[in-house]
């Protein structure tokens, strides 16, 4: 197992560095710099700030620059918020980031598997379709669909909890993780309700019944660790997705996390900060995938010994 | 007064074309102690009658339409699921078919054996532990202490399908209820397990139902025997007498569908037996990797499955491959046909040095050698209707006008007895031994000089597999085409091999003349192989 991890770490490097390649020329393509404003600075102050910031030397050079600093650690100063550096913005978003993402995985997984479980234990009945055409609505709204509307309903009109902020007032951390929440929660009930067909249907479950074991049994002891494979293979993107994707839940509540900043920072064009939240994203699916298969195998007796099933 | 009285049981399934009268009015009796043995083919109802026993099987779409089964003074058709349920695993338990799916994989070999002590029994964990171990300990296997916290896919199949019968028999139950319990298993395995299962039954004195589609197995197996076709019971009597003189003529059929006796003689084709090189196999090694255990173990392990085997092959010879599980005969076989590459050795076919040829090449030649593969109902495109399949082998061969080119399949289907209006559907709608017709339609169609046929005949039931060995005999015959036959199964081996080779872990141990493989084998591996064969059966001539 330890060599599996480090092989897997070991084939992230290349990856990160084409990230990072990638979106270090790409940020720069775009028109304009961290310092055009509507009002443009006096030529001698912006070629001042351009020294300042090495912003005047060939790309190629500042792309091994940037890199050797990576290297360190180092992301560099943002080019916005004069003073701060990327670290400091990262770390100061990412608990608020991580909280959110915690409760919407909770409300995911609970809503998700529960729901998926039943479905598939009665196929083809009012209990699998209901789940089920709820799941489906689930996938097919986009958050900054579903965020307005549940503002619109639960908070303007029925005035049950407030419709934004994060941890202002009691209550208005509610809205924001549920529509997080609600996608995950659709695509793992969607896969928990396949998974667990799937193991239903297989001669095992077949001869547990035969020894006498109750249904409930059934599910909980024989089917579930088996059903859960898919969920679990999907926990690494959506844990990923979960932390680095609430850009949109962010900016409709007004939530102060890592999703906000790196909107900003793309309107800024504050270059450093951009690359820096890239990076921070990138290493975090990369861990987060690792985890998930990690679990996997963990869960699963024929991957945990390393060894393939003979032919 | 009967242990289980079953009487005018049917089952029917609901589908939505249709209701399928699975059951339809079986009846029989167990006595305390003895074996009743149910033989039918696929279809026949064998299973469902005893899965509806227990209540195993999916409601909807099967139901129980009428009928009793007493056991102990309860209708075991009757009680509700909790009650039935205390009878499951405890006074009735059953032995699946297929031991490398029946066992959970997520859950340990011990776990697995204390559920059902537990359940029933109420014993503490140590308790069952104790006595899990010690059932082991009776079906065979060592060190149970440490053997109780494997995992399934750490065990081979003979070995799980022991742990099922320490499962199934670690309750004392009255009845056992064996399905088909050496099918997937290898002979030799098989002949043991039989064993196994007898001498159990006998020590501990359970009834048992024996179900199985050979009828070697249950005569030598069952007091009792029942013959059972679509659902009826066709012929029930004692062993023997079902076997010696049975009276349907479905029974008969049944007998005189197994395969056992050599082919009928002036059927051979060979020009000169044995010598002749059609078929060159020289030396032929092939191995796979296999994954390594750790980063820094730079050498990269290899499992040699086929390791220096040499054979010829006559022009219109048929070459029986012979070899359990693991021998190495289905690699052997798809290197000839290239899909696989050899590591080591040299494959000649007349002029052409198969073994080198790549690309362009390769395919130009592919249409001389052709494949039959095991399973019909996997090999088949599902999306193509059989017109389309054959139209795409002919057509490998040169485009050619649509008469033509239909004149030709209707031909190819006139060979393998098909009709021309099968010719618009699609392979699921067809039978296990159709769709074989239809895979050799495929692969005559591109007229090989050669025919590689893996286990052509193990997916089907005894009776189309007599029909099918009859079929590729005829058309062996008829295109003079040599043929490369790979079986398990012995009697099917010497019904159509005009010579015999067996493969054991990898390596040729004996070659030879099929009639002289079977009347004097002269490797131990054979003659055991033989052996196994007669000792489960009960064959024409014994008893």
């Amino acid at each position: 197992m330890p060599a599996f991890i480090l092989k897997r770490l070991l084939q992230a490097l290349p990856v990160l560095l084409i990230v990072i390649t990638a979106s270090f020329f790409m940020v720069r393509l775009a028109p304009g710099d961290p310092f055009s404003q509507e009002r443009a600075l006096p030529v001698e102050v912006m070629k001042g700030l351009r020294t300042y910031y090495k912003l005047d030397q060939p790309l190629v050079t500042q792309y091994i620059e940037y890199l050797k600093n990576i290297a360190q650690g180092d992301f560099g100063p943002s080019f916005k918020y004069s003073g701060r550096t990327v670290t400091e913005i990262i770390g100061a978003g990412l608990p608020v980031t991580f909280e959110l993402g915690a409760y919407a995985l909770l409300i995911a997984l609970l809503v998700g598997i529960s729901s998926g479980v039943i479905a598939s234990l009665r196929p083809n009945t009012w209990q699998d379709y209901v789940p089920m055409s709820l799941a489906m609505i689930g996938i097919c709204l986009p958050s900054y669909v579903l965020g307005p509307l549940l503002v619109l309903i639960v908070g303007i009109w029925l005035e049950w909890l407030p419709v934004s902020g994060w941890g202002y007032i009691p209550g208005d951390k509610i809205l924001p993780s549920v529509t997080m929440g609600f996608v995950y929660a659709a695509y793992i009930s969607r896969l928990a309700r396949g998974g667990m067909l799937e193991i239903l249907s297989q001669d095992f479950i077949r001869t547990a019944r035969a020894k006498g074991v109750s249904e409930s049994m059934i599910v909980l002891r024989h089917a579930l660790r088996g059903g859960m494979q898919p969920v679990i293979s999907f926990m690494g993107p959506a844990l990923a997705g979960l932390l680095g994707g609430s850009f949109v839940v962010e900016t409709i509540f007004q939530i102060p996390g890592l999703g906000r900043y790196y909107v900003q920072a793309a309107f800024n064009r504050d270059y450093t900060l951009i690359l820096g939240m890239t990076i921070f994203f990138a290493v975090l699916i990369v861990v987060f995938n690792l985890l998930a298969d990690i679990v996997a195998a963990w869960m699963n007796p024929r991957l945990r010994s390393g060894k393939s099933a003979g032919g | 007064m009967s242990l289980l009285h079953v009487e005018d049981l049917r089952v029917h399934f609901h589908t939505r074309n249709g209701i399928v009268k699975a059951v339809d009015g079986v009846s029989f009796d167990l006595e305390k102690g003895k074996t009743l043995g149910i033989v039918g083919e696929s279809g026949s109802g064998k299973s469902v009658t005893c899965y509806s026993l227990l209540g195993l099987l999916p409601t909807p779409p099967a139901r129980i339409e009428s009928g009793s089964a007493l056991f102990d003074g309860v209708d075991l058709l009757k009680v509700p699921e909790a009650t039935l349920r205390t009878y499951r695993g405890n006074r009735i338990a059953i032995i699946f078919q297929d031991p490398m799916t029946s066992l959970n994989p997520f859950m340990t070999i011990g776990a697995q054996l204390i559920e059902p002590l537990r359940i029933h029994m109420g014993m503490s964990r140590r308790a069952a532990t104790d006595r899990a171990m010690a059932a082991l300990r009776e079906v065979g296997i060592t060190e149970p202490q440490r053997r109780m916290c494997c995992y399934p896919h750490e065990f081979s199949g003979g070995m799980r399908q022991r742990v099922m019968i320490a499962m199934g028999l670690a309750t004392e139950p009255d009845i056992l209820i064996a399905d088909e319990p050496t099918t997937a298993l290898d002979v030799t395995i098989e002949a043991q397990i039989l064993e196994l299962i007898r001498k159990l039954q006998e020590s501990h004195g359970i009834a048992m139902i024996y179900i199985s589609h050979d009828l070697g197995i249950v005569a030598g197996i069952a007091d009792h025997v029942l013959v059972m076709q679509n659902g009826v019971v066709v012929e029930r009597g004692a062993k023997a007498e079902i076997f010696h003189r049975p009276q349907h003529p479905y029974t008969r059929k049944l007998i005189d569908s197994i395969p056992r006796s050599a082919k009928p003689a002036g059927s051979t084709l060979a020009e000169t037996q044995g010598g002749s090189d059609f078929l060159r196999i020289e030396e032929v090694r092939i191995s796979y990797p296999v994954a390594s255990e750790s980063l820094f173990d730079l050498h990269q392990r290899e499992y040699t499955a086929v390791d220096g085997v040499s054979l010829q092959l006559a022009k219109g010879e048929i070459l029986g491959l012979v070899g359990e599980s693991g021998s190495g005969k289905s690699t052997l076989a798809r290197a000839i046909v290239r899909l696989v590459d050899l590591k080591a050795g040299r494959i000649r076919m007349e002029e052409i040095l198969l073994s080198e040829l790549s690309g362009q090449q390769l395919n130009d030649t592919r249409p001389e050698f052709q494949m039959i593969f095991q399973d019909p109902y996997a090999s088949l495109n599902p999306r193509m209707t059989v017109q389309d399949c054959l139209a795409e082998a002919l057509e490998r061969r040169g485009r050619k006008d649509r008469k033509e080119l239909q004149a030709e399949i209707l031909a190819l289907l006139a060979d393998v007895e098909l009709l021309p209006e099968h010719l618009r559907k699609y392979p699921h709608e067809f039978s296990g031994g159709q769709r074989q017709r239809i895979a050799i339609a495929r692969a005559l169609a591109l007229k090989p000089k050669l025919m590689v046929a893996d286990e052509p005949v193990s997916a089907l039931d005894v009776t189309v597999q007599a029909q099918i060995l009859k079929l590729l005999l005829e058309l062996n015959r008829k295109y003079r085409m040599s043929m490369i036959f790979i079986s398990h199964d012995l009697g099917v081996i010497r019904y159509i091999a005009d010579r015999t080779a067996v493969l054991y872990q990898g390596k040729l141990v004996e070659c030879g003349p099929t009639e002289r493989i079977f009347n004097h084998p002269e490797h131990p591996y054979t003659q055991k192989l033989l052996s196994a064969v007669r000792t489960s059966r009960l064959l024409e001539g014994a008893e």
